[in-house]
C-alpha cells in the first residue's frame, strides 16, 4: 500500500470519529432527552397529565401563614395555590409540586408543615375531585411569570408527564404590605 | 489478520494493537501523530494547569461553597433535653451546629442532611445529623430553597458516656455537577470531597434552663418533617402533626 | 484467513458451529437486556384470571368467588355514629368468598373496577374515619365465621356517584404481581 493510501485511511477514521463527536454534541444531552413531558395549560382550566387532571382555581400571596396555632413567617413570600385534583383511570397521588420562576429556578412545596395533598399522602381515587390549598415560598425578588409544576412522580420525573400552569401573579412584593396571616385550606372532596 | 495480535506474542495486546495500527497508517509519521494528538488534547483543555486545591480551613462566618449549597458555619453548642427532639437515652446530649445555608443550585434541595459532618467529637450516634430545624420557627425541616438563605440548626446525638467536646470541626461537604458515568445524566454527584473545614469552640448550654439564643423547638409550635423525604424517617421526634386546618 | 485450511475446509465449514450459535446467543442477549423492563411492564399491566363456569376463580393456591358488590349505606364511625360519605361520592362494599387449599391464605390487596375501566383502591382516604377495615383475605379478618373450609373478605371503596362497578380484582402480592383474580359481577 502506498503511503498516500495509508494516510487516507487514517484520515477517514479521524473524519468518522469527528463526525460522531459532532453528532453527539449537537444532539440534546441526556438530561434534555429524558426530561418530563410538559402538560401545559391555563389557570382556571382543566390540565390533563398522564395520571391526573388539575385545575388551579385561585392563587394568592401572603407574608405569613397560620397553620393551626402557629404563625409561619418567611424571608420571601408565601404563594398559596388552590388546586382541584382528579385521578384519571387509576389511583394516584401528587408527590411533586413546585414553582418555577422566569430564570428557571425551581422552588418546591415547603415541608415546614404537612401538605398531604401534594406530598404523596392523599390518594386520589379516579373521578373523585379533591380540592385544597398548597403553600410554597419564593424570594420576594421574584419577577416575571411564576409557573406551577405538578407531577405524580416523587423525585424521578424522567419521561413522565408534568403539569405546568402559569400563575396570574403580578408583584409578589405587594403581599408584604398586608400583615394579616392566611390559612391554608386542607384537602377535601370537591363538591 | 487476527493472528497478528494474538495474545501468544510478547508484549501486551493493547500495545501491540496500537503499534500495529500506527504502523499500518503511517510508519514514519508516528511522532507527528503523537504531537498532533497532544495538540488536539490542548484544544479541549488538556494543557491547562490544574487549579491549586483551595485551603480547606476556614474561620467561623466565612462563606464556604460546596457546589449546590453555600454554608456559613456560625456556632457549635451542646445541650441536654431539646423537645420535641427525643434522645435515645436520657443521659445522651445534643451536639448542634448553627449555620447559614444558601442553596446555590437552581432547585430546592431536600437531602440537606448531607451538607454537614462533624469531626473531633467522640460517641456520635449517627454520622449525618439526626435532625435539622429552621432557626426562624424551630420547626424540623429538610427542604431548603434556592437563593433563600436560612439559619439552620443541625443536631447530632452524642453518647452521654463520651467526653464532652470542647471544640469540634465542621466539615462542609462538596458536590460536583457532572455526568453520572452510568446513566450519563448530569447531576450533583458525591465525589467524597470536603469543601471546607471550620474548627469551633463548643459552648456548653446544658445548664441554661431556657437557652434563649439557642434553638429550642417548642412543643406548642409542633415540629414534624412534613412531606419529605418520609415522615417515618424520624420516628423519635413524635409530636402532634401540624396540619393545614385541624 | 482466506481459502481452505490444512484439512481442506472452507470458511463456512470451519465456522458453522459459531454461525449456529449466533442466533440463539443474540436472542438470549436481547432477552437479558429487556427482562427487567418486561417484568416491570407485566407488573404495571397485570393480566386478569377469569372465573370458571361455576363462578369460582382458581388463583394463587386459593379459590375465590364473588358474593356481592353493593352500595355501603350503613357505614359507621369508630364510635358507632353513622358515617356519611361526601356529596357526589358512593361508597361500595364488596364481599367475596375464599376457599384456601393450604393452611395460610396469602395477604391480598383488593381493587374495584367500573364499567369505564377505572380502578379504585380498597380503604380510600375518603373512608378514613369510617369503621371499614382493609381487606386482608385472612381467616381471622373474615366478617362471617369460617364454615366448611370457606371464609369471606370484605373491602370498601368509593366511586363517583355515576360509576357502575363491574368487578373486584384480587392480587396476592407475595405470590404473583403480574396477574390478578377478576371476580365479575
Amino acid at each position: 500500500m502506498s503511503l498516500l493510501r495509508r494516510l487516507g485511511a487514517a484520515l477517514f477514521v479521524i473524519a468518522v470519529l469527528a463526525a460522531g463527536h459532532a453528532l453527539t454534541t449537537a444532539l440534546p444531552d441526556r438530561n434534555q432527552q429524558l426530561r418530563a413531558f410538559p402538560a401545559t395549560g391555563e389557570f382556571g382550566t382543566d390540565v390533563t397529565a398522564r395520571e391526573f387532571t388539575v385545575r388551579v382555581g385561585a392563587v394568592r400571596c401572603a407574608a405569613e401563614l397560620k397553620i393551626g396555632t402557629a404563625i409561619l413567617t418567611t424571608q420571601g413570600v408565601w404563594i398559596v395555590v388552590k388546586l382541584r385534583l382528579t385521578a384519571r383511570s387509576q389511583v394516584t397521588s401528587i408527590q411533586y409540586a413546585a414553582i418555577r420562576d422566569a430564570e428557571g429556578r425551581v422552588y418546591e412545596v415547603t415541608d415546614r408543615f404537612e401538605q398531604t395533598l401534594v406530598a404523596g399522602g392523599r390518594r386520589l381515587q379516579p373521578g373523585i375531585a379533591v380540592e385544597g390549598e398548597i403553600a410554597l415560598e419564593v424570594p420576594a425578588t421574584s419577577t416575571g411569570t411564576l409557573t406551577l409544576l405538578l407531577a405524580s412522580t416523587f423525585v424521578d420525573h424522567r419521561m413522565d408527564s408534568m403539569a405546568e400552569i402559569p400563575l396570574p401573579i403580578g408583584d409578589v412584593r405587594a403581599a408584604l404590605d398586608n400583615p394579616a396571616s392566611t390559612e391554608v385550606l386542607a384537602p377535601r372532596v370537591a363538591k | 489478520m487476527l493472528a497478528a495480535v494474538s495474545v501468544t506474542g510478547r508484549g501486551s495486546l493493547s500495545r501491540r494493537l496500537g503499534r500495529g495500527l500506527l504502523d499500518t497508517a503511517a510508519p514514519r509519521l508516528r511522532m507527528i501523530i503523537v504531537v498532533l494528538a497532544l495538540g488536539i488534547s490542548g484544544l479541549f483543555g488538556g494543557w491547562e494547569t490544574v487549579p491549586a486545591a483551595p485551603e480547606p480551613q476556614h474561620t467561623a462566618g466565612t462563606a464556604i461553597g460546596g457546589g449546590p449549597w453555600q454554608v456559613e458555619v456560625l456556632e457549635a453548642k451542646v445541650a441536654g433535653d431539646m423537645p420535641p427532639l427525643r434522645r435515645q437515652d436520657e443521659n445522651n446530649r445534643w451536639v448542634y451546629v448553627i449555620a447559614n445555608v444558601t442553596i446555590t443550585a437552581h432547585e430546592s434541595i431536600t437531602l440537606t442532611k448531607q451538607i454537614l459532618r462533624l469531626s473531633g467529637v467522640e460517641g456520635l450516634l449517627t454520622e449525618e445529623p439526626y435532625d435539622m430545624a429552621l432557626d426562624r420557627d424551630k420547626r424540623v425541616i429538610r427542604r431548603l430553597h434556592p437563593n433563600m438563605t436560612e439559619k439552620v440548626v443541625f443536631f447530632w446525638e452524642q453518647d452521654g458516656d463520651a467526653p464532652l467536646p470542647t471544640s469540634l470541626t465542621v466539615l462542609v461537604q462538596a458536590r460536583t455537577y457532572r455526568e453520572d458515568s452510568l446513566s450519563h445524566e448530569a447531576k450533583w454527584m458525591d465525589d467524597d470531597e470536603v469543601a471546607g473545614r471550620v474548627t469551633l469552640p463548643v459552648i456548653d448550654n446544658r445548664a441554661a434552663a431556657s437557652p434563649s439564643a439557642s434553638p429550642r423547638p417548642s412543643a406548642s409550635v409542633t415540629a414534624k418533617p412534613g412531606a419529605s423525604p418520609k415522615p417515618s424517617r424520624s420516628p423519635r421526634s413524635a409530636s402532634p402533626s401540624a396540619r393545614a386546618t385541624p | 484467513m482466506r481459502g481452505p485450511d490444512a484439512l481442506g475446509r472452507g470458511w463456512w465449514r470451519r465456522n458453522r458451529w459459531g454461525l449456529v450459535v449466533v442466533l440463539p446467543a443474540f436472542a438470549a442477549m436481547l432477552y437479558g437486556s429487556v427482562y427487567i423492563d418486561l417484568d416491570n411492564w407485566q407488573q404495571r399491566e397485570p393480566r386478569p384470571v377469569a372465573a370458571a363456569a361455576d363462578g369460582w376463580v382458581d388463583f394463587g393456591g386459593v379459590r375465590l368467588h364473588l358474593v356481592e358488590i353493593v352500595p355501603a349505606t350503613d357505614l359507621k364511625r369508630f364510635g358507632g355514629q353513622p358515617f356519611t360519605v361526601p356529596q357526589g361520592v358512593t361508597a361500595w362494599r364488596a364481599v367475596f368468598e375464599i376457599e384456601p387449599s393450604g393452611a395460610e391464605v396469602p395477604f391480598c390487596s383488593v381493587r374495584l373496577e367500573d364499567t369505564a375501566g377505572r380502578v379504585y383502591d380498597d380503604r380510600p382516604d375518603e373512608l378514613l374515619r369510617a369503621d371499614a377495615d382493609r381487606a386482608t383475605c385472612a381467616v381471622e379478618d373474615s366478617p362471617v365465621p369460617a364454615a366448611s373450609g370457606r371464609h369471606q373478605a370484605a373491602a370498601y371503596f368509593v366511586t363517583p356517584a355515576d360509576a357502575e362497578p363491574v368487578a373486584v380484582r384480587v392480587t396476592f402480592g407475595a405470590v404473583d404481581l403480574t396477574r390478578y383474580a377478576r371476580l365479575g359481577r
